[in-house]
């Protein structure tokens, strides 16, 4: 009796573990989730490498990463966004396996399938899968023969001639939207209302996707607005064994990129729920889906589901339904890809997560990104809160790349907590450097219509365009003086702003200064 | 007893006109005008003035103020556009719509400017003469440099 229990319990762990160690992986990728994957990683006892452009090297990844080679090159297409160079350097380096993160190449199945021939894993998709689903149309027609509902669209993959741009016009409406077919994360995308931005929108669209994705292929749908924006988290194995999630709710967006995420959403009911875990399940099923994927949908004003699009690669707010679903999806990518069956054990999901995506951008003047060196960056220890970032205690915000800061993550049994947690955590995030959204999520996350949970993707715009700073006047004369008054200052022992040979002050207004 | 001048651009662009007067004992500010008190309380919180900028990050305010001279006005801008005639953040041009020797209308597109992967648009702020174009497509430019060399004097 032991030694069966033994055998069939203890044995296929102890060689999973000999499996897994030891392994290199190669990380094709930088920031948060570059640190991300290395910490997954080490836990499983991987070596990692990490492969490392010029202005990157002082970065924590680069220095949290086992191995980190330089990727030599003067801009994205020749760093990260190099096919051959990445490549090149994790075989070189004879990794066994290379993550792709999110972003860059994650959802290139020209990447993916160089890895596999290459002779590597590939922690994703199977490069078939992904084509199909990365080819937003053909995940579409998928999507109406297995009767799921989807968004009229039309296809632009080069160079548009001002006929087929009139066809399309036509075919569609206004408004409608302007995708990258290669794209995410709301990059690349245009909004159109009338005729004669549309050809500058689809051109300057295709010029965005080429940089950002390495593939100029836009398409065009109908805008379904304002909408709700939910997505499912989907997990597959080797052995066809896929399982869903649950949802994420990531309607607040600015310029179609979602800065905060929450789970579960305060809009969806248990039949929803179920109803759109299992069109996604069908949908990867049909597509012989491996590793972590997601689901895109978008509610009408009426509540109607839409198919959007399937992100075939980790996601940015994973960390939501980890926190939820008490698992790690990282690692299980990585075991997913050494070939482990994937074994969640009864599934279930508790409290309320939410995350706030900080970003170096004003939000005062349309969100223009800030770039710039960050003096001191360091964030609250709160139970609960989970913090991702991928610069250190001072680092730079490169304007080469996404900019964002850090990923504050919040877990508690309800969602008004949740909500509470995520505001102290922001308001106790000390950032000395460029201007941040920080106080721009705090104010959102405090708006009486978040904290009923009645938004949409067009929240930000309506709620807060042209919306000022809500600076305590008082505050303003406190910090004022503090900058100039010399009695005020304290040396901080901050090294940074030391050699910067500037004026550093703890703010403490007491007596010290009076 | 010191006193100094000057007026603090916000994040949101708004200018406030500030005098700060400073006594071995005490220090007095004004804002707009007005005095304020400075409180007594103990705040938490840092603030970092390097050159013309002050970096604060305090539990209820993060960002980072401008010095100007008193007068002088913040660039406008909104939304994924500007109206501003230099780079406001670096950048790499990807569009330059209009060329040397002509007129520009108010509000009329002139630089696109990629950074962080998104793009950006210049718009003319008011009707200028363009005398020279001092930038390229595909030039990275540092903040602060100018798109052009122009002239709005209507003659």
């Amino acid at each position: 009796m032991w030694n069966k229990r033994f055998l069939t319990l203890c044995l296929p762990k102890f060689f999973a573990t000999f499996r897994m160690k030891d392994r290199r992986l190669f990380i094709a990728n930088r920031g948060e989730i570059a640190v991300r994957i290395i910490q997954a990683a080490r836990e499983l006892g991987f070596f990692t490498i990490l492969p490392v452009a010029e202005d990157d090297f002082v970065s924590v990844a680069a220095q949290e990463a086992d191995l980190a080679c330089p990727l030599e090159g003067e801009n994205l297409s020749k760093t990260y966004l190099s096919i051959p160079k990445l490549v090149q350097l994790a075989r070189e380096n004879r990794a066994d396996l290379v993550h792709p993160g999110y972003g860059f190449l994650s959802e290139n199945k020209d990447f993916a399938q160089a890895v596999i021939d290459a002779g590597m894993e590939w922690v994703g998709p199977p490069p078939k899968a992904m084509e199909l689903l990365s080819s937003k149309v053909r995940a579409k027609e998928l999507c109406q023969k297995l009767k799921i509902p989807t968004v009229p669209f039309v296809t632009f993959p080069k160079e548009v001639s001002a006929k087929e741009l009139e066809k399309a016009a036509e075919e569609i409406g206004f408004p409608l939207l302007v995708k990258a077919s290669g794209g995410g994360g709301g990059r690349g995308m245009r909004k159109v209302f009338e005729e004669k931005e549309f050809a500058e929108a689809v051109h300057s669209a295709q010029r965005e996707a080429q940089t950002a994705f390495g593939d100029p292929t836009v398409f065009v749908e109908r805008l379904v607005s304002p909408a709700r924006h939910i997505e499912v988290q989907v997990m597959g194995d080797k052995n066809s064994k896929l399982v869903a999630l649950g949802e994420r709710d990531c309607s607040i967006q600015r310029r179609h990129q979602k800065i905060i995420e929450e789970t579960p959403s305060p809009l969806l009911s248990e039949v929803q729920r179920k109803y759109l875990e299992d069109y996604s399940i069908r949908l990867l099923q049909e597509a012989g889906y491996i590793s972590a994927g997601t689901v895109e949908f978008i509610f009408d004003s009426k509540g109607q589901p839409y198919f959007l699009e399937v992100n075939t690669r980790l996601q940015v707010e994973h960390p939501i339904t980890e926190e939820r679903y008490g698992i790690d999806i990282v690692q299980w990518q990585l075991r997913i890809a050494l070939g482990e069956s994937l074994w969640l054990g009864d599934l279930h999901p508790k409290g309320a997560a939410i995350e706030a995506r900080l970003y170096a951008e004003n939000p005062y003047q349309g969100f223009t990104p800030q770039p710039g060196r960050i003096y001191e960056l360091s964030f609250p220890r709160i139970k609960g809160i989970r913090i991702e970032t991928g610069v250190g205690a001072s680092g730079f915000i490169s304007p080469n790349y996404d900019p964002l800061i850090a990923k504050i993550i919040a877990w508690a049994p309800s969602r008004e907590e949740a909500i509470r947690k995520l505001v102290t955590a922001l308001r106790e995030t000390v950032i000395v450097g460029p201007t941040t959204n920080r106080d721009f999520l705090i104010a959102v996350l405090q708006h009486p219509k978040f904290a009923e949970g009645d938004y949409h993707t067009h929240f930000v715009h309506e709620e807060f365009d042209g919306a000022g700073l809500n600076w305590p006047e008082e505050r303003l004369a406190q910090v004022l003086a503090a900058a100039f008054g010399s009695s005020a200052v304290v040396a901080a022992g901050n090294s940074a702003a030391q050699k910067a040979g500037s004026v550093f002050g703890e703010l403490q207004l007491g007596r010290e200064y009076l | 007893m010191s006193a100094r001048k000057f007026s603090v651009v916000l994040p949101d662009g708004k200018n406030v006109n500030v005098e700060l007067k400073q006594s071995s004992k005490e220090v007095e500010v004004l804002l707009e005008g007005r005095v304020l008190k400075i409180s007594k309380d103990k705040v938490r919180g840092k603030v970092l003035r390097q050159g013309r900028q002050i970096f604060v990050s305090t539990p209820e305010m993060q960002g980072v103020l401008e010095i100007v001279e008193q007068g002088k006005k913040a660039s406008v801008s909104s939304g994924s556009e500007q109206a501003a005639m230099a780079a406001t953040f670096p950048g790499r041009v990807v569009k330059l719509l209009v060329g040397p020797k002509r007129w520009v209308e108010p509000g009329e597109k002139l630089v696109v400017l990629e950074a962080m992967k998104m793009e950006f648009a210049f718009r003319a702020p008011e009707k200028i003469y363009i005398e020279e174009v001092l930038v390229k497509e595909g030039e990275v430019l540092e903040k602060g440099r100018p798109f052009f060399k122009y002239t709005n004097n209507h003659q």
